[in-house]
C-alpha cells in the first residue's frame, strides 16, 4: 500500500480500504481489476477541482430534470428528494454479463411459467413441491386470475430482479420484482450523466447502450396484444401524481411515444378498453400499468379505489385488452415462494439453476423458525409481504428493542416472514465528502418478456451510501451509478 | 321437480347516476343432478349482457350502463329441474378447494367462541355425525328473525345475539364446520316451499318480497364427497332447493354487485317468484 501512495489517484489518498469484501474495483493487492484500469487512470489523472466541477453540473443536471423520488416516512408523510448519483460507474466485463443474462432469463422463464400453472393445474402443488397453503395464503395470489389465458402465456412482462455479489464475488438473486419494478428511468439518465460529465471515458471503453430500453419495452408491449393485431394502441396506465415513481411514468411514456393516462382517463364498454378523447372514445389494447393489483378495478377488487377502472378485469378476462405485468403477478415474488425459486426453476425446466439464492429460512417452518428466534442478532429478517426495505430487521444493527418486536410478530405470524444471513454485500468505490469510500452495491436489471425475453445490457446500480450500510433502496437513502456492460 | 323462477331487481338512484357497472350471479347451476333448461337475463334500459365462469364455476353476468340513468330493472328468469336430493359423484377435493373451504374468512372466522362451540359438537373420527349434529345445534341456538341482523352481519355476532336469517345460520355453520377441519362451502339459491311460508306467517313473520332466496351450505366428508345441509331448517337438500352459486362466504357469491359513479343513494328492491310445473 505505502509504495503504492503516490501512484494512486488523489481521490485515494486517505488509504481507501477494502475491508473484508468484494470489491467491485480492486483486487485483493489494492490493483484494480483489469476491466478498471482505464478509469482508474483517469481519475489518477483528473485534478479534484475539475472532478469536483463535473460532479456539480451533473447534480444540477439531475435537479433541473426533476429526477426525484418520494420518500415515505414513519408519520406517511412524503417527501421529495433527488436521487443521489455517484460518478463513478460500475463496470461488468462481458463474459461476466453473458452469465447474468442467461441467469436471469432462465429465471423469469421459470417464473411465468410458474405463474401459469398456479392459475391453472396447479401441478407444482398437485406434486407436492411447494406447500398449499405457501401460494393460497400468499397475500397476492388472485383468485380472479384462475383460468385467465394472458396473450403468449406471459404474466410478467417487465421484471427487476436484484442481484448482489458476495464475498467471493458470486452474483447471488437477492430478490425478484414482478409487479412494477420501477428505477429504470434512473439506468437511463445516469448514463445521460455519465457521457456528459466524462466523455472521453466512452471512448476508452466499449460500453454496450442502454438507451434503447424504452423501444424494447414498447416492442415488448405490442407483442403481447391481444388477438396478435399488428398495430395496438398502448398507453401507460399510472397512480396519479402523487406516486412516488410519476416522475418515471412520464418519462417513460415520453421516450415510448404513448399517452399516458389515470384511470378516470379510461372507461369499459360491453368488454372493451377506451381513453376518452375530446373526439370521443379511442379503443386501447395494451396497458401497462404501473397501478397494483387491488386498486385497479373497483368492481373487482378495492370497491373504495378511486384510481382504477371499473369492469377493466372482464374486459381483460375477455381478452380484449392485455395488462403488463398481467394481475396476481406477486405470488410469485412474495418472499417465501422466492425460496423455493431454485425448485421452480429445475421442475419446470429440468435444469439447474444457473443464478443461485441467498440462503433462505421459512419462519412457517418448525425447524427454521426455531433457528431465526435463535439468531435474530445475526440475521437479516424480512417481512414477506413489504417491499422497498420497509417492515425488515438487520439482526447486526438492532436494538433489543427492535428484536423482541419481531419475535412477537413471527410468533403471530410465521407465513409472514423469512429471514437470511447477513451477506457481506460487494463495495464499489464511491465518492463522498471529498473521498473515495467503499460503499455496499447491488444491482437491477431490467428483463422484458414478450414473444422473447430482451434484457438491456446492465440495469441499475443501487449504493448504500450511508456510511456502513446495507440497506440500498432509494427510500432508505441509498444513491446510483451507471452501470456499463462492456463488449467483447 | 320442475320449476321456473322470476328474480327481479330493481336498483333506484336519489338523483341521476352514470358508468354504472353491475355484476350478477343469478343462472341455476348444472351440477349434481340439477338442470337449467332456460335461462334469460334482460336489462332496463337494455344494454349487452356478457357473462364468464368465476374460480368457484358460478356464472356471472354483467353489463354496464354508462348513460346517466336513475333506475336499472335486470329480469332473470328460469325454468329448472331440481333432484330429489343432492348426491354428487365422489371427487378428491382439489388443493385450492380444500384450502378455500377450510379457511376463516371475514363472515365466518373459527376462532373463540365459535371454535369452543364446534368442539361442543364434535364426534370423534365422524365427520358426518359432527356435522349434523353442528346443524342440529344451530337450529335449536338460532331464532329465525328477519330483524335481527343485516347482510353485514358476522358469525360471531350471530352467536353471540342468536337471531338471524338464512345467510347468518349458513356462516355460523360454516365457521363451526371449518375449526373442527370439515371443508365447508357456502351455497346461494331458493327455496320453494309454500309450507314453510305458511308457517312463518302463522307465526306472525313479514313475508318479503325476495323470501323463497335461501343460503345453506356444503360439507365436504373425506372418501364420501359433498353433503348439503340446511341449517336454517335442520335438513338435507331436497327437491325443493334450487342452487345457484357457491363459494367460501356470502362475499364470493352475492347474487349483485356493482359500483357506479355519483354519491347518489342506492336503493335495491328485489321480487323472486318460483312456482312449480308438472
Amino acid at each position: 500500500m505505502n509504495q503504492q501512495a503516490d501512484k494512486r489517484p488523489w481521490l485515494l489518498e486517505n488509504s481507501y480500504e477494502i475491508g473484508d469484501f468484494f470489491d467491485e474495483m480492486f483486487a485483493g493487492d489494492s490493483n484494480p481489476h483489469r476491466h478498471y484500469e482505464p478509469i482508474y487512470e483517469q481519475l489518477r489523472d483528473l485534478s479534484r477541482e475539475s472532478f469536483e466541477e463535473r460532479r456539480r453540473q451533473a447534480d444540477i443536471a439531475f435537479l433541473y430534470q426533476g429526477i426525484t423520488f418520494t420518500v415515505y416516512n414513519k408519520e406517511d408523510e412524503g417527501i421529495e428528494r433527488i436521487f443521489p448519483f455517484d460518478l463513478i460507474p460500475r463496470i461488468i466485463p462481458h463474459q461476466e454479463w453473458d452469465f447474468l443474462e442467461r441467469g436471469l432469463t432462465q429465471r423469469v422463464t421459470a417464473l411465468n411459467l410458474f405463474l401459469h400453472d398456479i392459475y391453472h393445474e396447479q401441478r407444482i402443488i398437485r406434486e407436492g413441491l411447494i406447500p398449499p397453503e405457501l401460494i393460497f395464503g400468499a397475500k397476492h395470489f388472485r383468485r380472479e386470475m384462475i383460468g385467465i389465458h394472458p396473450p403468449r402465456n406471459v404474466y410478467a412482462h417487465i421484471v427487476g430482479s436484484d442481484l448482489v455479489r458476495d464475498r467471493n464475488g458470486e452474483y447471488l438473486v437477492l430478490e425478484d420484482n414482478l409487479r412494477s419494478p420501477s428505477g429504470v428511468s434512473y439506468m437511463l439518465e445516469n448514463r445521460q450523466a455519465m457521457k456528459r460529465t466524462f466523455p472521453n471515458l466512452f471512448q476508452k471503453y466499449e460500453v454496450r447502450p442502454n438507451e434503447h430500453y424504452p423501444q424494447e419495452l414498447l416492442a415488448t408491449l405490442r407483442s403481447v396484444a391481444p388477438h396478435d393485431m399488428p398495430d395496438p394502441t398502448v398507453v401507460l396506465l399510472t397512480p396519479g401524481i402523487y406516486n412516488s415513481a410519476y416522475f418515471e411514468h412520464t418519462f417513460l411514456a415520453r421516450q415510448m411515444g404513448i399517452e399516458i393516462v389515470e384511470g378516470r382517463d379510461l372507461v369499459v364498454h360491453d368488454n372493451h378498453v377506451y381513453t376518452r378523447t375530446t373526439r370521443g372514445l379511442k379503443p386501447v389494447d395494451v396497458i401497462y400499468r404501473r397501478i397494483d393489483d387491488e386498486f385497479i378495478d373497483p368492481l373487482s377488487f378495492n370497491h373504495d379505489s378511486m384510481l382504477g377502472v371499473s369492469g377493466l378485469l372482464n374486459a381483460y378476462r375477455a381478452g380484449n385488452v392485455t395488462l403488463a405485468n398481467a394481475i396476481g403477478t406477486g405470488v410469485a415474488d412474495d418472499k417465501a415462494v422466492y425460496a423455493f425459486v431454485p425448485e421452480i426453476i429445475r421442475f419446470y425446466l429440468s435444469e439447474e439453476p444457473i443464478l443461485q439464492n441467498v440462503p433462505t429460512y421459512l419462519a412457517m417452518r418448525d425447524e427454521d423458525r426455531k433457528y431465526i428466534l435463535d439468531h435474530l442478532d445475526s440475521l437479516v429478517v424480512k417481512s414477506v409481504n413489504e417491499s422497498g426495505g420497509y417492515g425488515m430487521l438487520v439482526g447486526t444493527q438492532s436494538t433489543q428493542a427492535e428484536r423482541d418486536r419481531f419475535r412477537e410478530l413471527i410468533r403471530i405470524a410465521p407465513r409472514n416472514f423469512i429471514a437470511q444471513p447477513t451477506v457481506s454485500l460487494s463495495r464499489h468505490p464511491t465518492y463522498q465528502d471529498g473521498e473515495l469510500y467503499g460503499c455496499h452495491v447491488d444491482l437491477r436489471p431490467y428483463i422484458l418478456c414478450g414473444e422473447e425475453v430482451r434484457i438491456v445490457p446492465g440495469g441499475l446500480t443501487r449504493v448504500a451510501l450511508r456510511k456502513g450500510s446495507l440497506v440500498v433502496n432509494s427510500s432508505q437513502g441509498g444513491g446510483s451509478k451507471d452501470t456499463w456492460v462492456l463488449g467483447k | 321437480m320442475r320449476l321456473q323462477i322470476r328474480h327481479t331487481t330493481v336498483f333506484r338512484y336519489a338523483e341521476l347516476i352514470n358508468e354504472a357497472y353491475t355484476e350478477m350471479r343469478l343462472r341455476p347451476l348444472e351440477t349434481a343432478g340439477q338442470r337449467c333448461y332456460r335461462f334469460s337475463l334482460t336489462t332496463e334500459p337494455r344494454g349487452e349482457v356478457m357473462s364468464y365462469l368465476d374460480r368457484y364455476g358460478n356464472q356471472v353476468h354483467h353489463f354496464d350502463t354508462l348513460q346517466s340513468h336513475q333506475q336499472v330493472v335486470v329480469t332473470a328468469s328460469s325454468d329448472v329441474e331440481t333432484p330429489s336430493s343432492f348426491r354428487p359423484e365422489f371427487q378428491e377435493l382439489p388443493p385450492l378447494d380444500r384450502y378455500d373451504f377450510l379457511a376463516p374468512t371475514d363472515y365466518a372466522p373459527g376462532n373463540g367462541r365459535i371454535g369452543e362451540f364446534a368442539r361442543g359438537h364434535l364426534v370423534a373420527d365422524d365427520p358426518l355425525r359432527t356435522a349434523r349434529g353442528l346443524m342440529d345445534a344451530i337450529y335449536r341456538r338460532l331464532v329465525y328473525d328477519p330483524e335481527a341482523t343485516d347482510v353485514k352481519t358476522r358469525a360471531p355476532e350471530v352467536l353471540e345475539i342468536g337471531r338471524g336469517v338464512c345467510q347468518d345460520f349458513a356462516h355460523l355453520m360454516l365457521a363451526a364446520t371449518r375449526c373442527l377441519g370439515i371443508p365447508a362451502r357456502y351455497v346461494s339459491g331458493y327455496l320453494y316451499s309454500p309450507q314453510i311460508v305458511n308457517e312463518r306467517k302463522e307465526a306472525g313473520i313479514a313475508i318479503p318480497a325476495n323470501a323463497a332466496s335461501h343460503a345453506w351450505v356444503d360439507v365436504y366428508l373425506e372418501n364420501h364427497g359433498w353433503l348439503s345441509l340446511d341449517p336454517t331448517h335442520n335438513c338435507e337438500q331436497t327437491a325443493e332447493y334450487v342452487r345457484v352459486a357457491t363459494g367460501r362466504d356470502y362475499a364470493d357469491v352475492p347474487p349483485t354487485r356493482g359500483i357506479y359513479k355519483g354519491s347518489a343513494r342506492e336503493e335495491l328492491e328485489v321480487r323472486v317468484e318460483v312456482r312449480a310445473v308438472n
